[in-house]
């Protein structure tokens, strides 16, 4: 370039670029160590489907990745530069969102609550507010939960399948309160709405289950012994 | 002559399915010669150029229908398709689709393993003979014909009868014992030598395999409804715990952005969740659902199912 100063501008302009590069670099390196103790963390979770024996082992397991997840962390929130959070943040909301999901399941499974947003974040060495530094938002907080929802409807028929029948009711009454307390925000029309729209599924399927089995006398408050 | 020429590039613009004839090429040379003689002042030189792109493409794709078998009119002219038909028409139009159909066919026999008929041996029996001919036969000869040559460029011309073929492969494996053949397994089936006594093979890539193995589910889901009706009840469970296995496999391979993979594991995820209803429809229904007299434990006393024991596992 014959332009000096057009020179400058475009130089300043690349270096610019490149540092951003190299972060994102990092940044993906540290997504991809997390994807891949969220698969383990997923595959070790999986047995609730099959053997309902295993569970407490598995939860066990799980609580070993999510250390694992937290150290990766501290890793990653030493790489965002502060208050540029949201600028790399599309890198890693979706692993976030699945490892929120993972850690509700197995906060359901050992105590069957609701994890709250304040012990997820505690688990991952995480803030809460964006204030105090690199924190969980709350939209991959609340997407996670919604796929405890889905993932539940599905354990709901398992647990039956393995003879358990007092689970599905148990099921039934959390997934209905989450779904309560999801009506109760005011959505955008956005992502996280249509996610949102898909919760009633859920709540059918696992109602139907609860009707079937109730009907059949299958539980230990129905009394019945089978359906003659 | 010139208004039968409009008409067909016409029907082609519009995306009308036509035949083209075979000296295609020639229509499109003549029509060059004549738009730069400036004689074909009602149509802009602007769509008339993207005409002849359209057919080109067409051409090219090798989606072009013709009277004849041969085309040779087509392939003397046009230095693509001289490199590419000759070949790819060779086993696309024989090889596989032999291959899919014979797939397929093994595939609907051994759904007909039925605990009534006490038929296993003799269909599984039946259709090892036949994996075993289209491996030795079909196989071989696309083996031979791409014989030093990078076999990924041909990869499109076969992949459907590769997967096809997987397909039914480890659907054998399946109703034989609930296995699950490794990618090596597959890959051996395919070797081969030749007349100089050197390995030639039919490549089997790795991810065709698992992409296999993704049609396979759609398989095993259709046994566990079958079994549902023919009461085969232990057959159903066995399924679904294949099917759980699977679908934990795919899990942990993650997010690939292939269009056709994540297609896969939506599907494979609908199956698990049928055979899952089917289980569980077992369970609750007892009687209604599989057509039997529930016991009064919802477990079934019937003479179809051998060896009863708690819970069927």
């Amino acid at each position: 370039m014959s332009n000096p100063q057009a020179q400058e501008i475009f130089d300043a302009f690349n270096e610019y670029l490149n540092a951003e590069q190299e972060i994102r670099e990092n940044i993906r390196e540290c997504v991809k160590e997390l994807d891949n103790v969220s698969k383990q963390a997923t595959i070790v979770l999986q047995i609730i489907h099959s053997d309902i024996k295993k569970i407490p082992a598995a939860c066990q397991q799980a609580r070993e990745h999510f250390a694992n997840c937290k150290s990766i962390f501290t890793k990653l929130a030493a790489l965002i530069p502060v208050g540029q959070y949201y600028r790399y943040n599309d890198h890693w909301h979706f692993v976030a969102q699945r490892i929120v999901f993972l850690i509700a399941l197995t906060v359901y499974l050992e105590s069957e609550e609701l994890v709250s947003r304040d012990k997820v974040a505690e688990i991952l060495g995480l803030q809460v507010t964006q204030e105090k530094g690199f924190h969980l938002d709350l939209e991959d907080y609340l997407l996670g939960i919604l796929n405890l929802a889905s993932e539940l409807s599905r354990f709901a028929v398992n647990a039956v399948t393995a003879e358990d029948y007092e689970r599905p009711l148990k099921i039934s009454k959390f997934v209905g309160d989450l779904n309560s307390g999801f009506r109760m925000l005011n959505l955008k029309n956005d992502g996280l709405r249509k996610r949102f729209d898909a919760l009633k599924y859920d709540v059918k399927k696992i109602e139907e289950i609860v009707y079937d089995i109730s009907i059949r006398g299958l539980t230990n408050n129905g009394g019945g012994a089978g359906a003659e | 002559m010139m208004a039968m020429e409009e008409n067909l590039f016409y029907s082609v613009l519009s995306g009308v399915d036509i035949q083209i004839p075979p000296r295609t090429s020639l229509y499109v040379n003549k029509f060059i010669s004549i738009e730069k003689q400036n004689k074909f002042e009602n149509k802009s030189f602007y769509q008339f150029k993207f005409l002849i792109n359209k057919i080109e493409l067409k051409m090219k794709k090798g989606n072009y229908k013709t009277k004849e078998k041969k085309t040779q009119g087509n392939i003397k002219d046009n230095p693509i398709l001289e490199a590419f038909s000759k070949i790819s028409e060779e086993l696309d139009d024989k090889h596989d689709r032999d291959i899919t159909i014979e797939s397929k066919r093994i595939i609907f026999l051994l759904h007909t393993v039925d605990p009534l008929k006490n038929n296993k041996e003799k269909v599984l029996e039946e259709s090892e003979t036949r994996l075993k001919k289209l491996a030795d036969t079909n196989f071989k000869k696309i083996a031979e014909e791409l014989k030093g040559k990078d076999q990924y460029q041909f990869l499109r011309a076969f992949t459907f009868g590769l997967q096809e073929y997987i397909e039914a492969f480890t659907f054998y494996d399946y109703i034989k014992g609930n296995n699950m053949s490794s990618w090596d397994v597959i890959q051996n089936n395919l070797v081969y030598v030749d007349e100089d006594q050197q390995e030639i093979k039919c490549l089997v890539p790795k991810f065709e395999h698992i992409l296999g193995l993704g049609d396979l589910t759609g398989e095993v889901m259709r046994r566990c409804i079958n079994s549902l009706g023919s009461g085969d009840i232990e057959e159903c469970f066995n399924a679904c715990n294949f099917l759980k296995e699977i679908n934990t496999g795919f899990l942990s391979i993650g997010h690939i952005s292939n269009r056709d993979f994540g297609q896969k594991v939506f599907t494979l995820k609908q199956s698990v969740l049928k055979c899952e209803m089917v289980c569980y429809n077992i369970k609750v229904r007892g009687g209604e659902a599989a057509k039997l007299g529930a016991s009064e434990h919802g477990l079934f006393s019937s003479v179809l199912v051998k060896d009863e024991d708690e819970g069927f596992y």
